[in-house]
């Protein structure tokens, strides 16, 4: 008797947590689906649920020279790449040394390099505009690559560092004892090795170059669009200008899903959790 | 090939190689380090010297802590620090109950399959900007819940239908960070939970406990250290981030970093002698932001032990 009633109980009780699961899905999906209709909407007028007509003009017009959306990703493209470089040049070295060795002050730069996770980008934005309307960089697409140095950098050690960690520095000491000078043992030893992990971290920081707002706000100065910044200007606008902003949302969070379900099922997700966290 | 450069050249060569194996961390370290200190520490220090009052293109090189008295003393401030705390805690505290509910039930609930767990991955994906428009496209009053509402006979007019965003009670602000600190905390916290021994589970059926109680007794103490150290991150992103509240936000009182870039801005318009104010404000924010990291490193820490003792 007992047994069965709590038997009951818990299928009750285990209806009800999918019952919950299904409503926190479809928070999750639902929110997103307005922009979808927006994006081909003719007029969508009040009160009615769905457009009374539609068109893909808005996708005409994004695609289109005169929009400011086919500059902006450009722009953003541009932007990503370079910064990626960039930082996965400056990175490893560091990365390197993070994963692989013990050394004092180790902690204390592993503070470092999670600081401009916390540390407001507002803050930071702000300090390094003054700095750099002194030298000239601000309202360029060079001072926009260097601010976003800020974010990437420490990202692409973070995570090519967990890569140094479960990798054999053995290899190279083969390759050196075998007459490989440090280029040709980096070159055709290390890379090799590291190819996954730091294709995963290129990837990851292009995101976050890509989706970066306060950097290229403050130190763009509205000269530098990019496609955040586009995305911002129509939908501040509001009215059918939401349905540009829809359609300028879909080509930016369109590379992001992609990298979500890769990464879902090739890389691991610590890195996803710390990337996208910001 | 080496020997036929010479004598002189061998012990110079040696000398460099010497020189870089002494510096080799150092030397890797180099290039990240000029990032890190040059331009990360760099501006982080220009914002402190100005909010000191150092600016010398208007002739200001005195240090002072005069702004920073002005500031906590301005009602402007103190209102947009309540309500900075407000939001971030409000955000933090909904997504950290949804998000452990959905990682404890994950297994359960999605029967493992990796493309249904995927959903409650997929705020990680969406761009904040993006995650702005959902809600305007959403929650606005011309929004498409108002409509739905409206179509059901709900509501009778756009008047019904609460204000939920540009208003002081945040509401569209804390959407966009429950959103999209649900992705986050649930994939730290579920990365906990499957790490717990499941035999801890068993044990405490076995004994009798309800599911209630095994939750409250067993699962949530072990599961406390990585939602204590998701939250705190989540916490001092949300207290620092700009462009949720800067468009979603009520005009006034508004977070500190939109706060502080509004000031900015009419400073830079009218009067710069008046930057050291909002330069201020974001080095009291960055501070608040670093007591909130080194209670993360606290609980972090806490957390590998746990890990360490499985």
């Amino acid at each position: 008797m007992a047994r069965s009633s709590s038997a009951t109980r818990s299928k009750k009780a285990s209806f009800a947590v999918k019952m919950l699961f299904v409503l926190i899905a479809l928070a999750i999906l639902m929110p997103g689906i307005p922009i979808i209709i927006y994006s081909v909407s003719h007029r969508w007028l009040w009160p009615d649920v769905l457009p009374s007509r539609f068109t893909l003009d808005k996708w005409a017009y994004v695609f289109s020279p005169v929009s400011q959306v086919m500059p902006a990703l450009v722009n953003s493209l541009i932007i990503g790449l370079l910064v990626s470089v960039i930082s996965a040049i400056i990175g490893l070295p560091a990365a390197k040394v993070m994963g692989q060795r013990k050394f004092r002050g180790k902690a204390a730069l592993e503070m470092l390099f999670l600081s401009p996770l916390i540390i407001p980008e507002t803050a930071v934005g702000l300090g390094v505009l003054v700095v750099f309307i002194k030298l000239g960089l601000a309202n360029t697409m060079l001072g926009v690559i260097v601010s976003h140095l800020i974010p990437a950098t420490p990202y692409m050690i973070r995570m090519l560092s967990a890569v140094f960690e479960g990798y054999d520095s053995n290899y190279e000491v083969q390759a050196r004892s075998l007459g490989a000078s440090p280029f040709k043992v980096f070159w055709y030893v290390t890379l090799p090795i590291i190819r996954p992990g730091l294709v995963a971290a290129f990837l990851f920081v292009f995101l976050i170059s890509l989706n970066n707002f306060v950097y290229s706000y403050l130190v763009g100065g509205g000269l530098v669009i990019t496609l955040p910044l586009v995305v911002f200007n129509y939908a501040s606008h509001g009215g059918m200008d939401l349905a540009v902003a829809s359609a300028a949302s879909i080509i930016l969070t369109a590379p992001c899903i992609a990298l979500l379900v890769i990464s879902e099922r090739f890389i691991k997700e610590e890195y996803l959790s710390l990337g996208m966290s910001r | 090939m080496v020997r036929s450069e010479g004598v002189a050249a061998v012990p110079r060569r040696r000398s460099w190689k010497r020189f870089v194996d002494r510096n080799y961390v150092l030397l890797m370290l180099l290039p990240s380090l000029v990032i890190m200190i040059g331009l990360f520490g760099g501006g982080l220090f220009s914002a402190v010297m100005q909010s000191l009052g150092y600016f010398p293109l208007v002739g200001l090189t005195k240090l002072t802590l005069r702004y920073y008295v002005e500031l906590v003393t301005d009602s402007g401030f103190l209102r947009s620090l309540w309500f900075t705390f407000y939001v971030a805690a409000a955000s933090t505290l909904i997504a950290s109950v949804i998000s452990t509910f959905v990682a404890v039930n994950m297994k359960r609930a999605t029967g493992g399959k990796w493309r249904l767990m995927m959903i409650y991955k997929l705020p990680l994906a969406v761009p904040y900007m993006i995650v702005i428009v959902m809600a305007i496209v959403t929650l606005s009053g011309g929004g498409i819940l108002a409509r739905v509402l409206y179509a059901l006979r709900i509501i009778q007019s756009t008047q019904d239908f609460p204000s939920l965003l540009y208003t002081s009670s945040g509401a569209g602000v804390i959407w966009v960070y429950v959103w999209k600190f649900v992705g986050f905390m649930t994939l730290s916290i579920y990365s906990v939970y499957v790490g717990i021994n499941a035999n801890l589970f068993d044990v405490a059926r076995t004994l009798g406990a309800s599911t209630w109680r095994t939750f409250w007794h067993v699962t949530f103490p072990l599961l406390l250290p990585g939602i204590v150290s998701s939250s705190l991150i989540c916490f001092a992103f949300s207290f620092g981030s700009f462009e949720v509240p800067l468009v979603l936000g009520p005009s006034f009182p508004n977070t500190l970093p939109v706060f502080a870039y509004v000031d900015y801005m009419n400073a830079a318009k009218y009067s710069l002698a008046d930057v050291p104010l909002p330069m201020a404000t974001m080095v009291l924010t960055s501070v608040i932001s670093v007591l909130v990291m080194l209670m993360y490193r606290n609980a972090s820490e806490r957390l590998k032990v746990i890990k360490g003792g499985r």
